[in-house]
């Protein structure tokens, strides 16, 4: 079952290997993300970041929703981790088990501004968001597990 | 290997200040370095951490070696080095500790920095030990 989605440009890094992983008892972390599915050097940059006891899993946003949607992923406890707003509305559209989404870290980008401390997002972001928001989707800030959650609704 | 290699220099990059809390330690320890760069991470959430790499290497010339103490292997620090600053005359440790720092800060230039790495490392994770468990064991040898 999908433990939290979550978007994150840093992908696996420690707050999702240090926090995230043991508090939700994670044992799949899943990366969807079609660039980095075919760059075998991040690939192998995010796997050193796996927390023991984990699996990782890079793929495609298409295959991830593939993985996510078939039963033999229901045994594990899934992290899902994409590096932008319109991957996660993506998958969220192709996935119908994911209900709400962890905005936990998005660096400013041409255009962009800060929602929350670590979150920026752009106009084309908040149009997503707000389509996500109409479908019924929670979006929530967090950094870490231990944060009070923010509702993004209230922040734009 | 290059022959030629003598000027050191060096990295500490981490999340939040432990960079320059290193870098006090090692200034009463052994003494100022004009060599020692650093890099403290997501201080100000949104300082690009790959233009702060890309300037620190732009000081470092090819035939000079940059070593990279970085703290947690798998953490965003560390990767994004990888991403942006593996070069051939960069060398990048994980997981540091003080001593393992100022064995390499303090090594022999002419030896050869690969093999500097290799044993300071081993060296340095014989530093971290549970102190009561060694004087127990020591006691009981005693008795």
């Amino acid at each position: 079952m999908i433990k939290l989605t979550r978007i994150d440009d840093r992908l696996v890094h420690g707050q999702v290997a240090f926090t995230w992983t043991p508090s939700l008892g994670i044992d799949c972390l899943l990366v969807a993300n079609d660039k980095v599915a075919k760059d075998e050097f991040q690939k192998m940059t995010l796997n050193l970041g796996k927390p023991s006891g984990t699996k990782l899993l890079i793929k495609s946003v298409a295959d991830a929703a593939t993985f996510l949607n078939d039963e033999r992923s229901k045994s594990f406890k899934v992290l899902v981790l994409v590096n932008n707003v319109k991957d996660a509305a993506n998958l969220t559209e192709l996935v119908p088990e994911i209900t709400s989404i962890n905005l936990g870290g998005l660096r400013t980008k041409d255009g962009s501004k800060l929602i929350s401390k670590a979150f920026a997002v752009n106009e084309e972001d908040i149009a997503i968001i707000r389509e996500l928001l109409e479908k019924g989707i929670e979006l929530e800030v967090r950094q870490v597990p231990t944060d009070t959650k923010q509702l993004v609704k209230e922040l734009i | 290997m290059e022959d030629n290699v003598n000027t050191r220099k060096f990295l500490i990059a981490t999340h939040g200040t432990l960079a320059s809390g290193v870098k006090s330690s090692l200034d009463i320890i052994t003494g100022a370095n004009d060599n020692l760069f650093l890099i403290q991470a997501y201080l100000e959430e949104n300082k690009s951490l790959e233009e702060e790499i890309l300037s620190i290497l732009e000081k470092v010339d090819d035939n000079e070696e940059l070593i990279v103490f970085s703290d947690l292997l798998g953490g965003s620090v560390t990767n994004q080095i990888l991403q942006y600053g593996l070069r051939p005359n960069v060398h990048i440790v994980s997981g540091f500790n003080l001593a393992l720092v100022i064995e390499i800060l303090l090594a022999d230039t002419k030896i050869d920095i690969e093999q500097v790495i290799k044993e300071s490392i081993e060296n340095a994770k014989e530093q971290m030990v549970y102190v009561n468990k060694l004087l127990t064991t020591q006691h009981n040898d005693n008795d």
